[in-house]
């Protein structure tokens, strides 16, 4: 009770305008970096971090969370529109939003998007003041082992949902960014990995280079290619009632709020997979979940839903644990401390009312998002105006500028084309880029997990499953995969079909 | 992994297209997860002292686990490619002459093109500004994307912008080039 008078009182304290303005300009900047693909949160924040050195910490914490807000939902724009996720978090948003858009759809599929990340945002908003102390101690329990499950268990899901073609290709994408994210230097000792002399790589393949490689250069390819034939995308006009949507998936928003924020808590996990976790779910629980993937309005909702929950839980787990959640909050993390802001253990002692302020500015984030969000959905969408021939060499030359800005390095721009050039020819014989982007975010931290587990008992293998929380997670990894397996798929048939009959035989 | 051994008369154009072109790729898969499973394997597999902790576990033994399952998934893509009776006669020269024929399979190739020349030669060599007025121009007139003079001034305007706050807010250093 104590946490929610806290945090009521941190509302009503920072609901002023110079307060609400600063986060809506920010906020403004953060849907601009989110719905430019090439750009992202991680890169806003970046950028923000400079811009306000000069105020006070909470002023610039408070434009940072509008930003990084901002930034997560914006990533679904492009990710609907242009079928190019803003951000990692929009990649399971564009395989329903942008079969809506090209029905015709855009406007509805980016104002579900937009409540759905309001309304994700404000049930992780809740979670975040009411169940930290018990979030914190679960992500607490987490050893090597149960990351290393962890990582593999979202870089297989993701491969299975996304795969067109078969669910092996998913799997072969997601172990090839796994091994691309091992070349350079490892972390443990330091040992040289398949650099083959050149320095370039010693530091390994740059993340944001990749992505923004092995997702929008195939994007402005298939857009001058498409646009030769028909039109890009439908007229777009309101057919879907949101509101409906909203009421009829009531219970499954809470249980993708939950999983999000408790994704978003796991150190180094994020928003992707908590996105990739919800759209799972919502397509294994759906009524028609044959309809997932051609333009179900809950597959757009779900990841929606479940990425800005995300946010409360990374930077929750950011400030209790000083452990970043996502990538923006690991820069998050280095904001804080140029402002004499430790996140850690010790953070509740030297700034006792920080968390419930940081509750405080997510929900006025939240409902800043709501507004700014519908405000901004009709004239974001006149993006479709555009003719394709014209933005697609304008979405290249962003690309390309802002894969430079990371590095100031050439070397940024070339494995950009070098991986978008391959990223095209695998997407179009069925390897998705999704899960080959997540293993390699994740492949650095599923070898570091995996080698830490088995040099701490001397390299016995149980290590990896003698734990529960480790041994669940295998199990299910497990069980996915073998689901995928047709032989298996049929003794499960022919084993349930037994089972279906046994109680009529007895009955006779 | 296979879905199901079918005839290639059954599969539709584009189904048989993919798993044409999947003999070839899971054909490289397996050279590239054979490749890495090897480099993997001549790493370091003694125990390693690094300070005062001793790290057993070999470098190599994660990446050549993971190159292994490419392998092993490949074979299984593979399989199922030769499963569905597809065959190599795409590769013949009347098959790659017909497909040449059709300037919409060139459009990719194309574009490709536009961002290697912009990346590889033109960044670094020339002004920044100017390689990107090259690409964007010429790519929008290779494609005729609109009148000409509108082209310019599309690209003018916009690449002097994004470069402009791309300078002054992000602090990039856009490189001059060589002459």
């Amino acid at each position: 009770m104590t946490e929610v008078l806290h945090f009521l009182n941190a509302i009503i304290q920072f609901a002023t305008p110079w307060y609400l303005s600063l986060m809506a300009g920010a906020m403004c900047l953060g849907i601009i970096f989110g719905s430019l693909p090439g750009l992202n949160a991680t890169l806003g924040v970046a950028l923000l971090i400079g811009i306000t050195y000069p105020f006070g910490p909470t002023t610039a914490i408070i434009m940072i969370m509008g930003l990084y807000i901002g930034a997560i939902y914006a990533g679904s724009l492009s990710a609907i529109l242009v079928n190019i996720p803003g951000t990692g978090s929009a990649a399971a948003t564009c395989l329903d939003g942008h079969a809506l858009a090209k029905q015709g759809k855009a406007i509805d599929a980016i104002v579900a998007a937009r409540l759905a990340s309001f309304v994700g945002s404000m049930l992780g908003v809740l979670m975040f003041v009411l169940f930290a102390p018990m979030l914190s101690t679960l992500a607490l329990q987490f050893t090597s082992a149960e990351y290393f499950w962890l990582c593999i268990f979202g870089i297989f899901v993701c491969g299975t949902l996304a795969a067109p073609d078969l669910p092996v290709k998913g799997w072969i994408a997601g172990m090839i960014g796994m091994i691309l994210s091992v070349i350079g230097l490892e972390d443990l000792i330091a040992y040289e990995r398949f650099t083959y002399g050149n320095m370039d790589l010693l530091t390994g393949l740059p993340w944001v280079p990749m992505m923004i490689g092995l997702f929008a250069v195939p994007q402005v390819i298939n857009m001058i290619r498409e646009s030769q034939r028909e039109s890009h995308i439908g007229q777009s006009k309101r057919s879907i009632n949101i509101f409906r949507a909203l009421k009829d998936n009531a219970i499954g928003i809470v249980k993708w709020s939950v999983t999000g924020v408790g994704i978003g808590a796991l150190p180094g996990v994020g928003e992707n997979i908590a996105a990739w976790a919800a759209y799972g779910m919502a397509k294994q629980s759906s009524k028609n979940p044959e309809e997932f993937g051609k333009g179900a309005i809950a597959g757009v909702m779900a990841p929606e839903v479940a990425n800005n929950a995300a946010i409360a839980g990374a930077v929750l787990v950011l400030l209790v644990l000083g452990i970043p959640g996502s990538p923006p909050t690991a820069v998050l993390m280095g904001a804080l401390q140029i402002h004499n802001i430790r996140p850690g253990p010790m953070l509740a002692i030297d700034f006792p009312n920080f968390l419930y302020d940081m509750g405080a500015w997510l929900f006025w984030a939240s409902i800043m998002l709501l507004i700014i969000g519908v405000l901004s959905a009709r004239p974001i969408s006149m993006i479709l105006r555009v003719p394709p021939k014209i933005l697609a060499p304008l979405i290249g030359i962003l690309c390309i500028c802002g894969s430079f800005t990371v590095a100031n390095d050439t070397f940024h721009i070339q494995v950009v084309v070098i991986a978008g050039v391959i990223g095209f020819f695998l997407e179009k014989i069925g390897y998705h880029p999704a899960p080959l982007v997540l293993g390699f975010v994740l492949g650095s931290l599923t070898d570091h997990s995996f080698r830490r587990a088995l040099d701490l008992r001397e390299g016995n293998p149980l290590a990896l499953i003698d734990r529960p929380i480790a041994m669940i997670f295998f199990l299910v990894t497990v069980a996915i995969l073998l689901q995928q397996i047709p032989m298996i798929r049929r003794l499960r048939d022919r084993f349930l079909r037994k089972i279906k009959k046994r109680p009529l035989e007895n009955e006779k | 992994m296979s879905n199901s051994s079918t005839n290639t008369q059954d599969l539709d154009p584009k189904l048989r297209t993919i798993r044409r072109a999947d003999l070839i790729v899971s054909t490289l898969m397996i050279i590239v997860g054979l490749w890495f499973a090897g480099d993997s394997f001549l790493m370091s597999w003694k125990t390693i002292k690094a300070g005062h902790a001793t790290v057993a576990t070999s470098p190599g033994l994660f990446p050549f686990i993971v190159s292994t399952l490419i392998v092993l998934t490949s074979i299984s893509v593979l399989v199922n490619a030769i499963r569905s009776g597809v065959s190599l006669a795409f590769l013949k020269p009347q098959a790659i002459k017909k497909w040449s024929s059709k300037l919409e399979n060139w459009t990719p190739l194309i574009v490709m093109a536009y961002f290697i020349i912009y990346v590889f030669i033109l960044v670094g060599q020339i002004p920044f500004l100017y390689a990107t007025l090259a690409f964007g121009i010429s790519m929008m007139v290779t494609f005729k994307a609109t009148k000409l003079h509108w082209i310019i001034l599309i690209n003018v305007l916009y690449a002097s912008f994004v470069i402009y706050c791309f300078t002054n807010f992000a602090y990039t250093k856009f490189p001059m080039g060589a002459f």
